[in-house]
């Protein structure tokens, strides 16, 4: 990705300003970054850790870092990519801590290989956007399957429940869900392509 | 097939066995894992990018929901953890580390901007305690700064907002909910009237009290919670170790409660072992348990108490109350009675809980039986029916006995009794867990030789 291009199409104007705010100890200028940036470390996190409650955890430890360390952040630096690659270190020494209970080693091991990776990301990966990829998806889903992710996720209701009030079978709703989380892949993948 | 299996996975509506066999197929099949991490990856971004329940009156819309309320309280504990941090490193050594000019004389403004009006370095203030955040931030004249309160002054906050207490040693007290009183003490002092509070406290020559109106918790220095309603009060400690003594009628009962336990109050202090921190708001649950037996022996369990109502053996005098809401809920049988249940019995729960929680239900004789259910209606009362053929013995655990003994269990009692019926071999409720995590850690071996303390 062309960062020049990418950094005049995505930072907020008044970035620059809170940056060297920040920089200069002003926490109103850091919380302000952390509110334009929350989301999307939040969702970072939650889209490669192995167990939900390590999401906040991490996210935590990864703006505690970077205010302690905001003053490396040099002129002409994506400061979301700089995020990205404090919480992919943090989440990654995380894990490893949590791997060590073998209470957890399961779920680890569904998770499959993310954790094997060696390498410290200290640059963007294709990846670092794909939290914002998802929500630009999420936008683009038809109202159907909108419908769906609302009663699933923000109702939190059960596929019976679900069944139940679109008067459909509890094995449709499953399904759906299945092709939309599917759907949100592709379509994902297709932003990052376009993206790059 | 897949997308079914793994949607019920995800959705956790799997039984027990089912959700053996899929996590036996993901190991065994690299296909269906791939996909599975796919799916898995994309549900746990959704269910952190949508906002509780609870913050449907600020988040109208969906995408407004993304990362709505439950931001706002991330946001305001790491910027607490900050302040905290930024506090910190304006000393002596730092102060001299600063780079450039302005930043020093920043420093040295605010520096003597706190010295000049809030007082918070002097003598005379070294109890002084400030509010260093509300809802994350707390603003005097549009800036974040400190704002003093003192003896005689209450505080109080709506519903989803806080308040973080900072007292001049650093010890923290955030007010979570409800309201809380400064008395004049001359020491440190808090009066918690109803809500909740996190406090974290740094070591202390005299202890910092914190008064319900139950009980007064000494603390020496030490993380922990504390809440308190109409019904009832609860403490637990993350770090530490608390005193907790009884007001009232039970003035001079003192409990000490050390890191990862918790007590509560029901009609006196009830010591509650450890749980876990998370599990703190599902202790004011409530439950009721109906047992229905499928050859028409019924014992109906009501505020937790048997009536030995119908059992098949006289002497069934009942248990302890179960201990409502407890993280782990244990029925103990008195004297040499039992219940018995045959492979037609239902087991009827009826349970409140104030978060979606896991509910196991554990029959126990000579080895064990249990199952999971996930229970997502929180704050009404609910009733789960599970069919005995739902319950599942580990594989670890070798056949089932019929003979009997006292085991002792993380310092209780728990009686396994002799049963039988007609239709063979049946068991007793042993447990019922209550947990908010996604899997209910079950004992992985429970073995009983024939014969040992056989009623």
């Amino acid at each position: 990705m062309e960062k020049g291009r990418d950094e005049s199409r995505e930072v907020n104007p008044d970035e620059s300003a809170w940056l060297a705010r920040a920089q200069a100890g002003d926490l109103v200028a850091f919380e302000r970054l952390m509110e334009t940036y929350v989301t999307y470390v939040r969702g970072i996190v939650a889209l490669n850790t192995p167990v939900k409650h390590l999401v906040d955890e991490v996210a935590h430890e990864t703006f505690v870092f970077a205010f302690k360390n905001i003053r490396e952040v040099k002129s002409g630096t994506s400061f979301r990519y700089w995020l990205a690659a404090i919480a992919k270190n943090k989440l990654r020494a995380t894990v490893k801590r949590f791997a060590l209970d073998q209470k957890n080693q399961t779920n680890l091991r569904l998770f499959g290989d993310f954790y094997e990776k060696k390498e410290v990301c200290e640059s963007k990966s294709a990846e670092d956007d794909d939290i914002l990829h998802l929500q630009a998806c999420l936008g683009k889903l038809p109202p159907k399957m909108k419908e769906l992710v609302h009663l699933r996720y923000y109702e939190k209701n059960s596929s019976e429940t679900i069944a139940g009030m679109l008067s459909q079978s509890s094995a449709w709703v499953r399904t759906s869900l299945f092709r939309m989380r599917e759907q949100l892949r592709e379509c994902v993948e297709r932003q990052r392509l376009r993206s790059a | 097939m897949d997308a079914h299996w793994i949607e019920s996975y995800l959705s956790e509506e799997m039984t027990p066995a089912e959700e053996a066999s899929f996590e036996r197929a993901l190991l065994e099949e690299p296909g269906l894992a791939e996909l599975f991490n796919s799916q898995w990856r994309f549900h746990r971004a959704l269910e952190v990018l949508y906002a509780p329940d609870e913050d449907r009156k600020v988040c109208e819309s969906v995408m407004e929901v993304i990362g709505c309320a439950e931001t706002k309280d991330f946001i305001g504990s790491v910027m607490a953890d900050i302040k905290h941090h930024a506090t910190e490193k304006v000393g002596w050594l730092d102060f001299f580390s600063i780079r450039g000019s302005l930043f020093a004389a920043m420093a040295v403004l605010i520096v003597l901007g706190l010295f000049l009006f809030s007082g918070v370095f002097s003598s005379r203030d070294k109890d002084g305690v400030s509010i260093v955040s509300g809802n994350g931030v707390a603003r005097v004249n549009g800036t974040v700064g400190s704002q003093r309160v003192g003896a005689g002054e209450s505080l109080a906050v709506p519903e989803g907002e806080k308040v973080a207490l900072r007292y001049a040693d650093g010890s923290t007290v955030e007010l979570l909910s409800g309201e809380l009183f400064l008395p004049p003490s001359d020491g440190k002092k808090i009066k918690l009237l109803s809500g909740q509070i996190a406090a974290s406290v740094e070591p202390q020559k005299k202890p910092f009290l914190v008064e319900s109106p139950r009980w007064t918790v000494s603390v020496k220095g030490t993380r922990f919670t504390m809440k308190s309603s109409e019904k009832n009060d609860l403490l637990f400690v993350g770090q530490g170790r608390v005193e907790v003594c009884g007001n009232g009628t039970e003035k001079g009962e003192v409990v000490s409660v050390a890191d990862g336990e918790a007590v509560e109050w029901r009609g006196g202090i009830k010591h509650l072992g450890k749980i876990q921190e998370g599990d703190l708001d599902l202790l004011q649950g409530e439950v009721l348990v109906e047992e229905e037996f499928g050859d028409g022996v019924e014992t109906r369990w009501e505020n937790a108490q048997a009536l030995a109502d119908g059992a098949n053996e006289k002497g069934v005098v009942g248990s302890k109350p179960c201990q409502q809401g407890k993280h782990e809920i244990k029925r103990f049988f008195k004297g040499n009675g039992f219940v018995s249940y045959d492979a037609k019995a239902v087991f009827h729960l009826k349970i409140k809980i104030e978060k979606p929680a896991n509910v196991g239900v554990l029959l126990a004789d000579g080895g064990y039986l249990h199952c999971n259910r996930s229970l997502r209606q929180a704050g009404q009362w609910v009733t789960l029916s599970i069919p005995f053929s739902e319950f599942v013995m580990p594989a670890s655990v070798a056949k089932l006995g019929t003979v009997a003994r006292d085991q002792d269990l993380e310092g209780k009692k728990l009686r396994y009794v002799k049963v039988e019926t007609s239709s063979g071999a049946s068991f007793q409720v042993g447990r019922l867990w209550v947990s908010s995590e996604k899997k209910l850690s079950l004992p992985t071996s429970m073995t009983i030789k024939k014969g040992e303390n056989e009623n």
